[in-house]
């Protein structure tokens, strides 16, 4: 595929008269032939910050389960297998249509959203569909329930044309909506960043050469969500894997469970720590199974140096292709936006509830975790990519997607099962009171990296490809190389990253089940303890209100980084 | 490019250190004799009865009481089993008598030794390690004018075929949902596994927690909710809404106590003995029915709110020794999860 589109690159840089006149690249492979910046140091040297970021997170997880081990004291574990395999069973189903559906819908969405650069309401929709990701899985839940419910507004309109729909909702398609209203605005999300990097010169050219809209997605597009589509859904799959509260609630019976829900019995109801971690550690060994064939399915085409200007699609204006697109946001529009608005709605009757020296402090601790926790996870997320890209340029592709491969690995290991585990290694070395907070913050950078790094990753790669050579051959390096190559392509996609992490830690429980003390109540925390003690109408406030933080978050990422679609005109 | 990472890490490491440097908690330097108090989180909460009744301990005991909170009561045990001999805990106060078991194992608990005079519950109360603080009822409840003809027993809301939409909680991660496993098995003994299958049809989902099943209800989504007999309280005095009832069946009723205990490892238990001690009189006692929406153990029938005295109570209360419990949640759970799925 990648062969097909390299005659559009040459030309087309020509065309815009700049000195760069690079042989592309065919195969991945040929690649590695060329080698942009000779390494002084050796790779080893210059894979540091990625080994590093490596050794925080597997120390994390492997603290974790050396804690479990010490607490087990050497009993041994026995397992229901039965029980386990009926559960494995389900689980892998719902993951593996959740995934799909997730991905097939997040492409489109992207696409259309590529191709409709300018419409009404088109930030605010973005911006939604960020919040849609990010929010708490019961918060989200509930936005479900009161649209597609049995007395939700669907069930409510259907009975006034005399159809019953009753609890259709209850079992696998709740749990699928759940995961597709989750997961297909992130797909979307990272689609959507790697189609805004595809070089101008190729839109001149395909509209030069009058290409229709059919090839240009089969020349253009497929190659390029085809590369991303694969660590997406590991990421996708993973999180489906592990779902929890939001499972059980909509899966309308206990045979919709997973894992985690046979995990966090053992912690809480059996207090039985060996058999909490081999179940921790079969889920962990599941999603790696599952996601190492990801390795071997990442193909990267090499680019070549585009000029960087933002040139329009030429496929909006047929009609054919604006049906479709209008078609795709409608579905994304109705999947996503009612939910939202019946979260919004709930939240209104208990506004007043907000105005309460807890919910002040709760805010403010929120925001004291989650953005010393965004910076780490991104600082992480570009240790991580810039020695990804290293190995890349060296042509080791299978080693540089095992770079970033465990990063997403974290999320497969229970959070009460890690919060245990590092609480009985941590004890003795410190009082776990005054560790709460950084170790809920480095928990929650870790939590936030794989979806930082699925953001950033793909335009610190892309910099490299373009202008690497360029920036060798003229010798720009260090802070120079930064502020003249890196920076302007990457200032968009490490400030949505930071909106990304910092809402992500926002809407994060974290590890703080074995941690509060009491004092540190976050806006989750809040809002699950006002449900727990009846407030619901209060507790839907605090839901809003995490929304609407979350929401202005992402609309002023948008705004300081200017959506590179909605300029290209 | 490492520039920038350089200086990333470099702000967010001094940002985090910062936080752990002001954010730990200052230890009060003073000599008042400082008590322990591990509980669970919602227990201290904004609205929980954990803020007065620090507030009045510390006004009569000389002392400071320091709350440590962990999300719940399930958590709370587990903490606790971690820390073992070296936990801070002088006293452990929500653990339930689902867990009094697996807590009385751990060996960490000595006995109370507070003469404790006539509790408000309706079972004996004999345990030398634990004292009650509160208890209720778990029932079914329901909104009248949602649903004007409840079913009359729980013979009924089984054997009905069109009996009323419930939501219930998961008895693997939930205490009521445990309190209905134990409650079904009292009224139907061996006969439990088919009529959880004759229930399961009725069964709109099963949640992780109370939290979920609730507001599910209250959104509409069930006829009724598994919750306890004192919920409609918090409709009528909070809300002014008298349309939210429990359902009494003449069965009997499954039952939840609270209960604390003095640890082992304590250097205070004079203190510790003071608390539980205070934990059953008025000051504490009259926290309870409005901030935790329990029973309190300590308080007679009269001096409750009225709107609590007003709740109709069931005849028979139903409570299985916390050891017979503990042998058999397994196999229990095992069973309605055969069940549920056939």
């Amino acid at each position: 595929m990648a062969r097909r589109h390299e005659p559009l690159s040459v030309p087309a840089t020509h065309d815009a008269g700049t000195a760069l006149h690079l042989p592309p690249c065919g195969e991945v492979r040929r690649c590695g032939k060329w080698r942009w910046r000779r390494p002084r140091h050796g790779l080893a040297m210059k894979l540091l910050p990625g080994f590093a970021a490596l050794v925080l997170i597997g120390g994390v997880v492997l603290a974790g389960f050396a804690g479990l081990l010490i607490a087990a004291g050497g009993e041994a574990a026995d397992l229901p297998w039965r029980y386990v395999a009926s559960v494995v069973r389900f689980t892998v189903l719902q993951a593996t249509l959740s995934t799909v559906l997730s991905i097939l819908l997040g492409a489109a969405l992207a696409l259309a959203l590529a191709r409709r650069a300018r419409f009404p309401g088109r930030d605010a929709f973005i911006a939604a569909l960020n919040l849609a990701s990010v929010l708490p899985q019961v918060v989200a839940a509930f936005g479900i329930v009161a649209v597609a419910g049995r007395a939700g507004w669907l069930g409510e309109s259907a009975r006034l044309v005399g159809l019953e729909l009753g609890g259709w909702i209850y079992g696998l398609p709740g749990i699928l909506i759940a995961h597709v209203f989750f997961n297909a605005p992130l797909a979307a999300r990272v689609f959507l960043a790697v189609l805004a990097a595809v070089p101008g010169e190729h839109w001149r050219l395909a509209a030069q050469l009058g290409m229709r809209p059919l090839a240009l997605f089969r020349l253009i597009d497929w190659p390029v969500l085809k590369r991303e589509a694969p660590a997406l859904a590991a990421l996708i799959f993973l999180l489906c894997f592990t779902s929890f509260a939001i499972v059980l609630m909509l899966g309308g019976g206990p045979r919709a469970a997973t894992l985690e829900v046979a995990i966090y019995e053992s912690v809480r109801f059996d207090v039985d720590f060996a058999r909490a971690g081999l179940l921790a550690l079969l889920q962990v060994l599941i999603c790696l199974g599952f996601a190492l064939p990801v390795l071997w399915l990442v193909r990267r085409p090499g680019e070549s140096a585009a000029i960087g200007a933002a040139i329009a699609r030429p496929d909006t204006a047929l009609p054919a292709a604006r049906a479709v697109d209008a078609v795709v946001l409608a579905i994304a529009a109705l999947l996503v936006l009612p939910p939202l608005l019946a979260v919004a709605l709930a939240g209104i009757a208990g506004l007043a509830s907000l105005i309460s020296a807890d919910v002040a402090r709760a805010t403010l601790t929120s925001f004291a975790i989650a953005i010393p926790a965004a910076l780490l996870a991104l600082a992480l997320a570009l240790g991580l990519a810039v020695s990804a890209r290293r190995l890349v340029a060296s042509g080791r592709i299978i080693r540089a997607s095992a770079m970033t491969l465990p990063a997403g690995l974290i999320l497969a290991v229970p959070p009460v099962a890690l919060s245990a585990g590092l609480f009985v290694v941590l004890r003795p070395i410190a009082d776990p009171f005054a560790l709460s907070i950084p170790l809920i913050i480095l928990v929650n950078a870790l939590m936030a990296l794989p979806f930082v790094l699925r953001q950033v990753e793909p335009p610190i790669v892309l910099s490299a490809e373009r202008y690497g050579p360029l920036a060798e051959s003229l010798g720009i390096t260090g802070i120079w190389r930064l502020k003249l190559v890196d920076w302007p392509i990457l200032r968009r996609p490490l400030l949505a990253a930071l909106a990304i992490a910092t809402a992500y830690s926002l809407g994060d429980l974290g590890v703080a089940a074995f941690f509060g003390s009491g004092n540190l109540v976050t806006l989750p925390l809040l809002l699950f303890e006002r449900m727990g003690a009846y407030r619901m109408a209060e507790s839907a406030s605090v839901a809003l209100l995490l929304a609407i933080l979350v929401l202005t978050l992402f609309l002023a990422a948008q705004r300081w980084s200017g959506d590179p679609l909605a300029r290209s005109r | 490019m490492p520039r920038f990472i350089h200086s990333a890490a470099a702000l967010s490491l001094a940002v985090a250190l910062t936080l752990a440097l002001t954010g730990a908690p200052a230890r009060a330097e003073d000599e008042k004799p400082v008590l322990t108090v591990y509980t669970y989180s919602s227990f201290i909460s904004e609205w929980g009865p954990g803020g007065p009744i620090k507030e009045r301990f510390e006004a009569e005991c000389g002392c400071e009481l320091e709350w440590v909170s962990t999300d719940d009561a399930g958590t709370l045990l587990s903490r606790l089993k971690l820390e073992g001999e070296g936990t801070d805990a002088d006293v452990v106060l929500g653990l339930d008598t689902n867990l009094m078991a697996e807590a009385e194992a751990t060996g960490l608990f000595q006995p109370h030794g507070v003469e404790a005079g006539a509790l408000e519950l309706p079972v004996p109360w004999t345990d030398a390690t634990f004292l009650p603080f509160d208890w209720g009822w778990f029932a079914f409840v329901y909104d009248e004018t949602r649903l004007p003809n409840p079913p009359e027993s729980l013979t009924a809301l089984v054997e009905a075929e069109d009996a009323p939409a419930i939501v219930i909680q998961d008895p693997r991660t939930s205490s009521p949902g445990l309190g209905l496993l134990v409650w079904m098995k009292e009224v139907f003994g061996d006969g439990a596994g088919d009529a959880w299958a004759k229930l399961a049809p009725k069964v709109v989902t099963v949640t992780q927690g109370w939290s979920e099943a609730y507001g599910l209800f209250l959104e509409g989504e069930a006829d009724m909710v598994l919750s306890y007999t004192t919920s409609p309280a918090y409709h009528q005095i909070v809300e002014g809404d008298d349309a939210k009832k429990a359902a009494i069946f003449p069965e009997g009723h499954g039952m939840q106590v609270e209960v604390a205990g003095i640890t082992r490892v304590t250097d205070n238990a004079e203190l510790a003995r003071a608390f539980l001690r205070f934990m059953l009189s008025e000051p504490f006692q009259s926290a309870i029915p409005e901030r935790n929406w329990m029973y309190p153990a300590g308080l007679p029938a009269a001096s409750l709110p009225p709107a609590f005295g007003a709740l109709p109570t069931p005849e028979k209360s139903l409570l299985t020794a916390p050891e017979q419990f503990a042998e058999n949640r397994r196999t229990w759970i095992d069973e309605w999860l055969a069940a549920m799925s056939r």
